[in-house]
C-alpha cells in the first residue's frame, strides 16, 4: 500500500493521533473511549507579560472534566544531519523549552476553545505531551528523556511500520489513560491508510499546494468553467474529501487559501487574476476545458515542479 | 419510485406512434428534474422562451414549440430518467446526445455485456433480432499482424486509438451464435466483446434496442411492451450503484457555531480492485497500455491523471474523474501471474467507480472483473 507517499509525516502523526481521539465506543479510539475529545490545529492564546499572545499547537484534547492536553508533533528536521551529539542534545532542549511555554495557555482560552464544541470545563490543568516518530526517538532518547523531565512533558512515539503507540516519560494526571500505554497502544483506525485530515497548518506545503490546484482544476473540468471567484474555493475545498481545513474557522480558512491562491499564481502558474473583475481568477490556460490531454499535462508538471514525482 | 414510461407519455399525447428514447442519466448533484432539465435545455436552445416547462412533484416536463417533448423521472438521488420523444420527423435526438456528454456531472448509464445479454430472453428462438458488436483491432493487430520487428515502434502509436471492427447482422434469434461461432475466431468472440445491442420484439408487440448507454429505443409497437425494458435497466443500474455504495468514502460533519467543522463520524473507503484475464502474455504492453489509460486523458475518457511512480510493469498513479471529482489512487501489481489494479480512493462515489469501471471493461481489450475489497496481504 503507497497511500501515504502523498501524505507527509507530520501528517501522518498527527492523523494517528487524533485517531485515538475519534469516535467513541469504536474499539481502536481508545482514549476517546475514556471520555476524552480532541481536535486538530486550535488557536489559544498565552499570557505574555500584560497581553496575550497566540499560539498554535498541533492538537488539543480534553476530559470533558478539567484535564486539558496539549499535543504537539516534533520531526526535529534536519537533524540527521548533524553529526554533533552536543548540537543534537541543544536542539531537543531548545524544541522542549519551545513546548513549555505552552504552559502558559491562557484557562480562558482553552474554555472558549471546548464551550464552541459543547464542552464546558470547569477547572483547566494542563497536561503537555511531545509525539515524535519512533525511530527518531530511539536514537536520540538519552536527550529526549533528559528534556522532557526537565520541563515536565510527556513524550509518545508512534511506529509507523508496527502501527504501535508507546509512552517514554512523564505520567498522565489520568490514572486510566496512564494504564492503556501498557503493553504498548495497538493503531487501527488509520488501516486503509486514508486521512482523517490531510491539510493542517504543518502540512508540506508542496503537498498543499498540489492537492489544491488538482481540487481546483477537477472542480472547474466539471462545470466547464474557466474563472473562479475567491469566495467560491472554500466550498470547493470543503466539498472534496476528506474537507480541507474544515477545523478551521472561516477567516483562518481564508488566510490560507489566499496563500495558496498565491503560489498557484505565482509559481504554479495555473491561474490569474482576471480582468473581469477584482477577486476573480481565471485559468492561464483555458485550453484544459477543451482539451482532455492538457488537464494531464497540467498536473505533471506542477507535480514534478513540486518535486512530488520523479 | 418509477412511474410508467407509457403512462407519462399517454398523459401527454393520446395517439402517440413513433420513436422514444429513454436515457438512465447518472448526476453527481442532487438535483431536482426541473434543475436537471433546465441545464440541458438552454445548452440546447438559445433561446429558452420557445420551451414550456411543466412540473408534477418528481417529473418535469419541457415542450419544444409542441413538436418535442423531454420527460425527466427522478428516480433516486443519483439516478434520473430522461424521457424524449418528437412528434415531427426532424430529430434533434443526436444534438440532444452530444449536450448531455457536455455536462461533466452528469453521464450515461451503463449495460456491461453481460447485462445487455439478459435482453435477448425477451425474444422468442424464432424472432428475428439486431446483433450489433464490436471488436476492438488492438488485440487483432497484435494477434495477426505480422509487422516487422522495426516497424513496430511505428504502429506502437496507433493501437492505442479506440477503434472498431463492427459486424452488425439481422437473424434469428437461434442462429445469431451459431452464426458468430462459425464465421469469427473463438478467441475473438469469447474475448473481445466492446458493443452489443439486440431487437426485441417481446413482451408486447414492440420494437426495442437497447445499448451499451443504457438507453432504450422504442422503435414502434406499444409503449406499454417498452416498460418492462425500461424498468429492467433502471433496476440494473440502481443494484450496480447500491453495490458501489459500501466502496465510497464518508465523513460526516457537524457545522459549529463559528463556521468551523467537526469531523462527527468516519468511515474511509477500503481499497478494492479489478482483475485482468490475458488470453497471450504479453504483460508489458498490457501495463504500459493501462497505465495510458489511467493517466492520459483523450477525448472520450472521463478522466486523467499523472503517474507516481514505476518499477518494472508495475506502477502507481492518481487518477481524477470529474463527473464526481474522484480521487484515486491506484496501484497495478502481479499476484502470481494474475494483473490486478488496486483502487484505493481518497474521495469517491458509485457514479465514479461506475464510470472507472465501464472504461476499464469497454478500453481494456481482456475481461475486466471488479473484485471488491482488497484485502493487504
Amino acid at each position: 500500500m503507497k497511500k501515504l507517499d502523498l501524505v507527509d509525516l507530520h501528517t501522518q502523526l498527527l492523523n494517528w493521533t487524533y485517531s485515538l481521539y475519534l469516535n467513541k465506543f469504536r474499539s481502536h479510539a481508545l482514549i476517546a473511549n475514556l471520555g476524552y475529545f480532541g481536535s486538530p490545529d486550535p488557536t489559544l492564546e498565552i499570557q505574555k507579560g500584560t497581553g496575550t499572545k497566540e499560539v498554535t499547537p498541533d492538537f488539543i484534547a480534553t476530559d470533558k472534566k478539567e484535564i486539558v492536553q496539549i499535543l504537539d508533533i516534533k520531526g526535529f528536521d534536519g537533524m540527521i544531519e548533524w553529526s554533533n551529539d552536543d548540537d543534537i542534545t541543544l536542539k531537543i532542549e531548545e524544541e522542549f523549552q519551545k513546548i513549555s511555554e505552552y504552559k502558559n495557555i491562557t484557562s480562558a482560552s482553552t474554555k472558549s476553545y471546548f464551550s464552541k464544541h459543547g464542552i464546558h470545563l470547569d477547572s483547566n490543568t494542563l497536561e503537555l505531551i511531545v509525539v515524535m516518530e519512533f525511530g527518531l526517538y530511539s536514537r536520540y532518547f538519552d536527550a529526549i528523556n533528559k528534556a522532557a523531565k526537565k520541563h515536565g512533558v510527556i513524550v509518545w512515539s508512534i511506529d509507523i511500520t508496527q502501527k504501535r503507540l508507546r509512552k517514554h516519560a512523564g505520567h498522565h494526571l489520568d490514572k486510566k489513560l496512564d494504564s492503556i500505554f501498557d503493553p504498548d497502544v495497538v493503531l487501527s483506525i488509520y488501516p486503509w491508510f486514508q486521512p482523517l485530515v490531510l491539510f493542517t497548518r504543518q502540512t508540506n506545503m508542496h503537498l498543499k499546494i498540489f492537492y489544491f490546484t488538482s481540487n481546483l482544476i477537477s472542480a472547474l473540468v466539471q462545470d466547464s468553467k474557466s474563472t473562479i471567484r475567491f469566495e467560491e474555493i472554500d466550498k470547493i475545498m470543503i466539498d472534496s474529501d476528506p474537507p480541507k481545513f474544515a477545523h478551521l474557522i472561516p477567516e483562518d480558512r481564508s488566510r490560507e487559501w489566499k496563500a495558496l491562491l498565491y503560489e498557484a499564481i505565482k509559481h504554479a502558474k495555473i491561474l490569474k487574476p482576471s480582468d473581469i473583475g477584482p477577486d476573480i481568477y481565471e485559468l492561464e490556460n483555458a485550453a484544459i476545458l477543451e482539451n482532455p490531454y492538457s488537464q494531464h499535462k497540467l498536473l505533471d508538471d506542477l507535480a514534478k515542479e513540486l518535486r512530488i514525482v520523479k | 419510485m418509477l412511474i410508467a414510461p407509457s403512462k407519462l407519455i399517454e398523459s401527454e399525447d393520446q395517439s402517440f406512434k413513433g420513436q422514444c428514447y429513454y436515457y438512465t442519466l447518472l448526476s453527481s448533484r442532487n438535483l431536482q428534474p426541473s434543475q436537471v432539465l433546465t441545464e440541458i435545455c438552454s445548452k440546447l436552445f438559445q433561446d429558452l422562451k420557445k420551451v414550456r416547462f411543466q412540473e408534477e412533484g418528481d417529473v418535469s416536463i419541457a415542450i419544444m414549440e409542441n413538436k418535442y417533448y423531454f420527460i425527466i423521472q427522478k428516480i433516486d438521488s443519483t439516478l434520473n430518467l430522461l424521457i424524449y420523444y418528437n412528434l415531427t420527423s426532424e430529430s434533434i435526438k443526436q444534438l440532444l446526445e452530444n449536450t448531455i456528454v457536455k455536462i461533466k456531472w452528469l453521464s450515461f448509464g451503463w449495460m456491461s455485456p453481460q447485462e445487455l445479454d439478459h435482453f435477448e430472453g425477451y425474444s422468442d428462438d424464432f424472432d428475428v433480432i439486431n446483433l450489433y458488436t464490436s471488436f476492438n483491432p488492438y488485440y487483432l493487430q497484435k494477434k495477426f499482424a505480422k509487422i516487422q520487428p522495426e516497424l513496430q515502434s511505428r504502429y506502437q502509436e496507433r493501437w492505442y486509438k479506440p477503434r472498431a471492427i463492427e459486424v452488425n447482422i439481422r437473424i434469428p434469434k437461434i442462429d445469431a451464435h451459431e452464426f458468430l461461432k462459425r464465421y469469427f475466431p473463438k478467441k475473438i468472440t469469447e474475448t473481445v466483446k466492446l458493443k452489443f445491442k439486440a431487437k426485441f420484439s417481446n413482451p408486447g408487440e414492440a420494437s426495442i434496442v437497447v445499448d451499451q448507454d443504457a438507453k432504450v429505443i422504442h422503435e414502434r409497437g406499444e409503449l406499454k411492451a417498452t416498460d418492462k425494458i425500461v424498468s429492467d435497466v433502471i433496476q440494473k443500474t440502481q443494484s450496480r450503484i447500491s453495490e458501489y455504495l459500501k466502496y465510497s468514502t464518508s465523513r460526516e460533519y457537524t457545522k459549529l457555531d463559528d463556521g468551523s467543522f467537526d469531523l462527527s463520524d468516519y468511515s474511509p473507503s477500503r481499497p478494492f480492485y479489478y482483475s485482468f484475464k490475458l488470453p497471450d502474455g504479453d504483460m508489458d504492453e498490457f501495463s504500459v497500455k493501462l497505465e495510458n489509460l489511467l493517466t492520459v486523458s483523450r477525448k472520450n475518457i472521463p478522466m486523467y491523471g499523472i503517474r507516481l511512480s514505476r518499477k518494472g510493469r508495475d506502477f502507481s498513479c492518481l487518477s481524477y474523474l470529474p463527473v464526481d471529482r474522484s480521487e484515486l489512487q491506484i496501484s497495478y501489481i502481479e499476484d502470481s501471474g494474475t494483473p490486478r489494479l488496486i483502487v484505493d480512493p481518497l474521495k469517491t462515489t458509485p457514479l465514479g467507480i461506475l464510470m472507472l469501471t465501464r472504461t476499464l471493461s469497454e478500453r481494456m481489450t481482456w475481461s475486466t472483473e471488479f473484485c471488491g475489497f482488497y484485502e493487504e496481504a
